[in-house]
């Protein structure tokens, strides 16, 4: 299918009104879940994954990316009238947005986000669209050799993008990689680690340990730091107009941003964080008023607004073309067409276009659908932060109990959900970022089974690996991201002191 | 910080030492022929290398210090997780009615900030309104026990 034909296709079965239904509730969820800090993209899907088990896959797919996107249209708002990013990727929006609006251009500065966020949004899609089919075309002379290699470049180089020292990236790695081999061996389902526990045969699930990482783990952060409710500025719908001056230095970081989010998109790593640091970065080398960084320049919200959106759509093309999640969201959003009984990967897109043209369609109307909701409704989501703390804490956490609990209707996964949230509490404490056990605990069987079905065919012999083009190029790039910081960084050192 | 980070690592050092204890018992096979332990006890030594180094690296950190919760903040986290716990346990036995209403109270109450009548109310709002919307709208079956059959 051409992508004209394939769009069209997509925009036919988006206008069933389920699937048209599945759209504006996904965005409004993920505006939501932008703009209150919390729960996040990734619990919230997890949150809803056992609710759109019962809808058609592609349906499915639309809710959950809707929410995946949309929480970076949200977490602007909050990001520029209170300086609360709701988050993480909006973080770098917060810091010129907010002296923005304290100097009375908070309307600009949401209008530039929305706008920026509209943009970046829709160029991304088109870039899915046109990436997509040709990686995945590309993808079917891929064996297993080439499927371990991807899947260890996204694990180790998320460990290494992720912040903080190597090692302590890959200690949590490995916890997930661990947790990954509990249940049936993938090959010759012999039960490992499952303790005479018949319900761990069937292994740990994904959404009670993103729920608790993610929600409890927050919730009990929350709790801990339980205080009063944010200064809110309010804003009229007729101060949404940014001037011409705005404008003219908002349009190309706009553009700078956009293609810097869609190529973090591609890259393994928490694409939508370090997309909107980078173009903030960028914006500040080249600007000519980097004074008015830090102080209200426009530009640092318009380039990380559009860069964390575009970033949300290229990440969608390893995740579609591949079946290989790069970022915690497109691992949960995978989890979603797993659970419904799709074998992701490069034939997805030929065997079930309805859910690639379906997603693609579904987020030209998402980027419409959020640029009104998110400017003349700007009001309504603002006062969301005004609902008292301890009875959204409360929601959450019934909510989180929920969603663990309806995936299997096992108390085990609520025991794997308090566990897991006790253990996103103590790493979020000391400084421990958790996304690389989601990723390792998506990405593990694939790992397992490509290798072991490499080596056999290969009849034992690990060269297999570096014989073949594709996977030795990856292994040799993935040898020189581990090994290049250090050696640059021992070199300076050198040179520093000669 | 340092000192909790010690700890971690030391704990995740002696969970790799179970994992590899265990992993020891599955046949690993050879390399032609990959049993069930092979990769298992490929993980196992990155958990212990890992381990081993964050020990190493927290080591030369400098000191910086975790606020580990205290007074009505550690009462606060404490309560939050005994809510959990109690819908853990009631929930088998009492249904999710009962066991939300109780852990909606519970947290409610260790948040503070709003007066009874409106905890109560939102506890058993909560507890009803959640078993009816996923149990009888979205098919999503909740054991509703004595309360609703």
């Amino acid at each position: 299918m051409d992508p004209i034909s394939g769009l069209l296709y997509g925009f036919s079965l988006c206008a069933i009104p389920i699937n048209l239904f599945a759209v504006i509730l996904g965005v409004l969820v993920g505006t939501l879940v932008g703009v209150l800090p919390g729960i996040g993209p990734v619990g919230a899907i997890a949150l809803l994954l056992p609710v759109t088990m019962k809808l058609r896959p592609e349906t499915s797919l639309i809710m959950l990316a809707g929410i995946y996107y949309g929480s970076m249209y949200g977490g602007s708002t909050t990001s520029i009238l209170v300086n609360v990013p709701g988050e993480a990727a909006s973080v770098p929006t917060a810091v010129d947005g907010y002296q923005m609006a304290k100097k009375g251009r908070a309307g600009a500065a949401l209008a530039v986000a929305a706008v920026g966020s509209f943009v970046a949004g829709t160029l991304g899609v088109i870039g899915l669209m046109l990436f997509a089919p040709t990686l995945a075309k590309f993808a079917l002379s891929f064996g297993p050799p080439e499927f371990f290699a991807i899947a260890l470049l996204g694990l180790v180089t998320l460990s290494r993008l992720s912040g903080g020292p190597v090692w302590q990236s890959l200690l949590v790695l490995s916890f997930g990689l661990a947790l990954a081999t509990i249940g049936m061996d993938p090959v010759s389902s012999f039960p490992r680690y499952t303790l005479g526990i018949n319900e761990l045969t069937q292994g740990i699930e994904l959404v009670p340990v993103v729920m608790g990482l993610y929600g409890i783990g927050e919730v009990l952060m929350v709790a801990e730091k339980a205080g009063g409710l944010p200064q809110i500025t309010k804003v009229k719908f007729r101060d949404l107009f940014p001037n011409l001056r705005e404008w003219k230095r908002a349009w190309p970081a706009i553009l700078r941003g956009t293609g810097v989010g869609f190529i973090w998109g591609l890259i393994p790593g928490p694409s939508p964080i370090l997309s909107a640091f980078t173009s903030y970065n960028l914006e500040q080398r080249i600007s000519k008023h980097r004074s008015e960084f830090g102080h209200g320049a426009i530009e640092g919200v318009a380039g990380p607004e559009s860069a964390n959106n575009a970033a949300t759509e290229g990440a969608m093309v390893p995740m579609l073309s591949l079946g290989v999640p790069f970022t915690p969201g497109t691992a949960m959003l995978l989890a979603a067409l797993m659970i419904q009984g799709i074998t992701p990967g490069p034939l997805l897109i030929t065997e079930r276009p309805e859910v690639f043209w379906g997603v693609v369609a579904s987020l030209y109307i998402g980027n419409v659908a959020l640029l009104i909701l998110n400017l003349p409704l700007v009001g309504l989501w603002v006062s969301m932060l005004r609902i008292p703390q301890a009875i959204l804490v409360a929601l959450i956490i019934m909510l989180t109990l929920l969603g663990a609990y309806t995936i299997n209707n096992s108390s085990l996964d609520l025991i794997v959900l308090l566990v897991m949230g006790v253990v996103g509490y103590l790493f979020r404490k000391i400084d421990f970022d958790v996304s690389p056990m989601i990723l390792a605990l998506v990405l593990g069987p694939m790992l397992e089974s490509t290798l072991r079905q490499s080596l056999y065919l290969n009849k034992g012999d690990p060269w297999i690996f570096l014989q073949r083009p594709i996977s030795a190029f990856l292994l040799y790039a993935l040898l020189a991201i581990l090994i290049l910081p250090p050696v640059l960084k021992f070199l300076k050192k050198r040179s520093a002191q000669t | 910080m340092r000192r909790a980070r010690l700890v971690l690592a030391a704990g995740a050092l002696l969970l790799g030492i179970i994992y590899l204890a265990a992993t020891w018992k599955y046949p690993a096979g050879t390399a032609k022929q990959p049993g069930p332990g092979f990769y298992p006890l490929m993980v196992a030594a990155l958990l212990l290398i890992s381990s081993l180094a964050t020990v190493w690296q927290t080591k030369s950190m400098g000191p910086v210090a975790v606020e580990w919760p205290r007074g009505k903040a550690l009462w606060r986290t404490a309560a939050i997780l005994l809510a959990l716990v109690a819908y853990i346990v009631l929930l088998p036995n009492f249904g999710h009615p009962a066991a939300s209403a109780l852990t909606t109270f519970i947290s409610l109450q260790a948040l503070g900030g709003l007066r009874w009548p409106t905890k109560i109310f939102l506890s058993l709002f909560l507890g009803v309104a959640s078993f009816y919307l996923f149990n009888n709208l979205l098919g999503v079956p909740l054991p509703g026990r004595i309360w609703f059959r």
